[in-house]
């Protein structure tokens, strides 16, 4: 788990599957993600998977993975227009921008305490010449996939520190079999580069440099400015939760984890085994915002809770009111229960929502530690040394509209308690309960601009030519969607309704409308003596 | 308190008009209590006939407004008994001003008097809620940058069968059912209550058509109060500004106020420019001379 509070802040991706120009998402600690079915908005999260799936791949030297959550024969199959097969062929461009804090005073030791007026001179990073002892630092990794003899590599590397007004870059590429790298386009012949999987380590032989030598000082500047964010980078994408819209279907009866998971799984595979050997274990969470009519409050009390029962506060939360309880079975595992049924035997609804509650939970970043109890928010998330980060695949699958729309009250809490969250939906209820929250929060209040800064939502569409497009928008005060509705989406229901009424109207008899006879009186209108 | 919807509200036009027209009347209903009753002698119609075609041209926020406005209506079970053979009359001039076939593709006039005129014989108060139309409801005055805005129809007369002669208020601003006089004078005068200086007193007679509502006063359009008062809107470009610039009749209250015209913040303006009826600022050059001293309605 990263500690240096990374966060996920973009990802701009090109020639990827249906996104055929570059094109930038801004992530929000809450980002929703709807468009029509096949409209690309699973690229997004699947951009992300890919990284995530080869850093997991235990071989370094395998540049970019294609077997996985996301599956692909080649890298051409998932590059926009799928182009022919040939000796080399431009793939995708997949970039991330991401926060995270820098101990300088670890990259100073890690570089021997260089010469900092030398190191500004030749980095050009004024920041450099009197660094704070934490910074936290805006980075950009842009990868260029290809194929070449069948295979994906990585075409080229740009590795950009986005603090300040002049962001310095390193650019990585590979050059008669050899990778070579250049700061802000000067070569650096002395600097040599090995890739771990994606992610570029750059080392200098420093007996045969000079102190102040100007590579040397580039190295010292690529220290201080990537080496603890690419760190940050690969925690953040390795631990990046992800539950997809499919699930496992659920034994009568559960084998126990000789380990307990470390992940929940792409199909809530691990769910049952985290929940029976994490039973009993503290989990950190803020319950799902409490709804009225016409208001609703920010909370500000996280709880600490055994999993179990954090599960089952957080379902009833949801409306869910039968109670989930573990039942041992000696020798030979453990079943779920809900109630007095078991887990196969409850509806899918709830065989769906119950590892999605677990992931969030689950997300914790301060997960099984500590002990029972309760503690403001704010001091939470000043505890959490890194945020968790979260992919969810229609949360909404097989649940009934109460719960899609309370679904929304859990993610808001979720995104409120250091997770970051980016959701693909179809559920227009989720989407609707979002404006209700803000419509319902008063006037100016926390609630209300919390929000409108936190919410995002990405409408994703293709055009006939088969290219998509993002357009993002924030919630309004009012309860709209600022800058784009997206289209057929959430007017679909009420759409439906009005279709309803009007084809009735044009049922009923129409005889009704004759006018009956009232008398229509041409004198002068009277002066009535009482006021109206 | 029952509403009628005029069928105006429904013509075509841009979205954010028809939004903000609609998303008011729900208010007022729902602050009022107001219930908009479907009957069948319009409701059908204006659903059907105007209403449809409108909502398939809205873009989806302006669509909610309308939908909700059908909602609110269809969600009433208030019973209006229907109306009998000879159900009464209504004075024509009103309802052929507001639904005759100058701007409706067919009239409303008769559609609209038989609602009425059956809300009405329910023996509750009804209002119609309209939208006010320059050269139908609406007679705009202009002297430079001055401009007054004169509401041309703001009751109908209708005489259901055994009732007698009952008026329906015509609301187009949520001010008009809580200081009905601003269904006829501008809504954005400020009224009078304890502590207000200078208040628009308004007419003691001021629904009838008799009684005067605005004349020129200092070659301006101003309306008038019952003290005479003249109150026009200042002479700012394109009619901006929060006050009111208000010429004091007598010499009496002219002493007694300090000056002969001074400027009065108007009702709904940002709470930065002041209270409404108290003090907006003094004329230049006049500094100092106003006492204090208002008057009262």
């Amino acid at each position: 788990m990263n500690s240096a509070k990374a966060k996920l802040t973009a990802i701009c991706i090109e020639r990827f599957k249906s996104f055929r120009n570059p094109t930038r998402i801004d992530l929000a600690p809450l980002t929703i993600v709807v468009g029509r079915n096949n409209s690309g908005k699973s690229s997004l999260i699947q951009s992300l998977l890919i990284l995530k799936q080869t850093l997991a791949d235990p071989r370094p030297d395998v540049p970019i993975r294609l077997e996985g959550m996301v599956d692909a024969f080649s890298l051409r199959e998932i590059t926009f227009g799928r182009p022919p097969e040939a000796a080399r062929v431009e793939g995708p461009v997949i970039q991330l921008e991401w926060e995270s804090e820098v101990d300088t005073a670890v990259a100073r030791h890690a570089v021997g305490n260089p010469e900092l007026d030398n190191l500004v001179k030749h980095s050009r990073v004024a920041w450099l010449g009197s660094p704070p002892p934490k910074r936290t630092l805006r980075t950009s990794l842009k990868l260029r996939l290809e194929e070449s003899e069948g295979a994906a590599h990585i075409g080229s590397i740009e590795l950009t520190s986005l603090d300040g007004d002049d962001s310095p870059s390193i650019q990585i590429a590979r050059s008669d079999g050899v990778w070579k790298c250049s700061w802000r386009g000067s070569a650096a012949n002395q600097i040599q580069v090995e890739l771990d999987h994606f992610i570029p380590y750059l080392q200098i032989d420093r007996s045969r440099t000079a102190p102040r030598d100007r590579q040397r000082a580039f190295h010292n500047a690529y220290v201080f400015l990537f080496v603890q964010p690419l760190e940050a980078l690969k925690a953040v994408l390795s631990d990046l939760h992800y539950l997809g819209s499919f699930r496992t279907p659920p034994p009568s009866l559960f084998k126990m984890a000789t380990t307990p998971p470390s992940e929940i799984g792409a199909s809530g595979d691990f769910a049952a085994q985290i929940l029976h050997r994490r039973q009993r274990d503290i989990v950190h969470f803020l319950p799902p915002l409490q709804v009225g009519d016409a208001s609703v409050e920010l909370p500000n009390t996280v709880l600490a809770k055994p999993l179990v029962e954090a599960v089952n506060l957080t379902l009833e939360a949801l409306s869910v009111k039968a109670p989930l309880r573990v039942e041992e079975i000696r020798d030979f595992g453990f079943r779920l229960l809900f109630g007095d049924a078991s887990l196969v035997h409850v509806g899918r609804g709830l065989s769906y929502l119950l590892p999605l509650v677990e992931l969030g939970l689950f997300a914790d970043p301060l997960q099984f530690s500590g002990a029972e109890g309760s503690m403001p928010l704010a001091q939470y998330v000043e505890r959490c040394k890194s945020f968790a980060h979260i992919a969810l695949e229609e949360p909404e699958a097989h649940l009934h509209p109460k719960v899609a729309s309370r679904l929304a009250h859990w993610l808001v809490s979720l995104a409120l308690a250091s997770r970051r969250l980016i959701v693909e939906t179809h559920s227009d209820h989720l989407v609707r309960r979002l404006r209700g929250l803000v419509a319902r929060a008063g006037a100016g209040s926390e609630l209300e601009q919390w929000l409108l800064e936190n919410v995002a939502i990405l409408s994703v569409e293709q055009d006939e030519a088969g290219e998509s497009r993002v357009t993002t928008s924030k919630l309004t005060p009012t309860g709209g969607v600022g800058e784009s509705w997206p289209s057929d989406f959430m007017d679909e229901s009420t759409d439906e309704e009005s279709a309803i009424y009007y084809a009735n109207l044009n049922k009923q008899d129409s005889a009704v409308n004759a006018p009956i006879g009232v008398q229509l009186l041409d004198e002068e209108e009277p002066d009535a003596d009482q006021a109206p | 308190m029952i509403g009628l919807l005029d069928p105006a509200l429904f013509l075509p036009r841009p979205a954010q008009e028809v939004s903000e027209d609609l998303a008011s009347v729900l208010r007022i209903c729902k602050e009022h209590r107001v219930c908009l009753a479907t009957l069948e002698e319009y409701w059908k119609d204006l659903w059907s006939n105007l209403a449809q075609p409108l909502e398939r041209a809205l873009p989806a926020d302006a669509k909610r407004a309308l939908q909700e406005v059908r909602k609110y209506g269809e969600s009433s079970n208030r019973f209006i008994a229907p109306l009998s053979h000879a159900p009464g009359s209504v004075w024509r001039r009103g309802f052929q001003q507001l639904f005759g076939g100058a701007i409706f593709a067919s009239s409303w006039e008769e559609r609209m008097a038989a609602a009425a005129i059956r809300a009405v014989a329910s023996g509750e108060e009804v209002v119609v809620f309209t939208r006010r139309m320059e050269g139908r409801n609406l007679s705009r005055h202009q002297a430079g940058n001055v401009t007054l805005n004169e509401n041309t129809r703001w009751v109908l007369h209708l005489q259901p069968s055994g009732l007698g002669h009952r008026q329906v208020l015509c609301v187009h601003h949520r001010r008009n059912l809580v200081d009905r006089w601003t269904s006829r004078f501008d809504y954005r005068l400020p009224g009078h209550a304890p502590g207000v200086p200078y208040p628009f007193c308004p007419p003691e007679y001021w629904w009838k058509g008799a009684t005067p509502a605005h004349r020129t006063v200092q070659s301006r359009p101003a309306w008038i109060d019952r003290l005479d008062n003249g109150w026009a809107r200042p002479n700012i470009n394109g009619g901006a500004g929060y006050h009111w610039d208000v010429y004091v009749a007598t010499l009496g209250r002219q002493v007694a106020v300090g000056l002969d015209q001074i400027n009065v913040v108007q009702f709904g303006a940002p709470e930065a420019e002041g209270s409404p009826g108290h003090l907006h600022h003094e004329p230049t050059g006049k500094a100092g001379m106003v006492t204090g001293t208002g008057w009262t309605c």
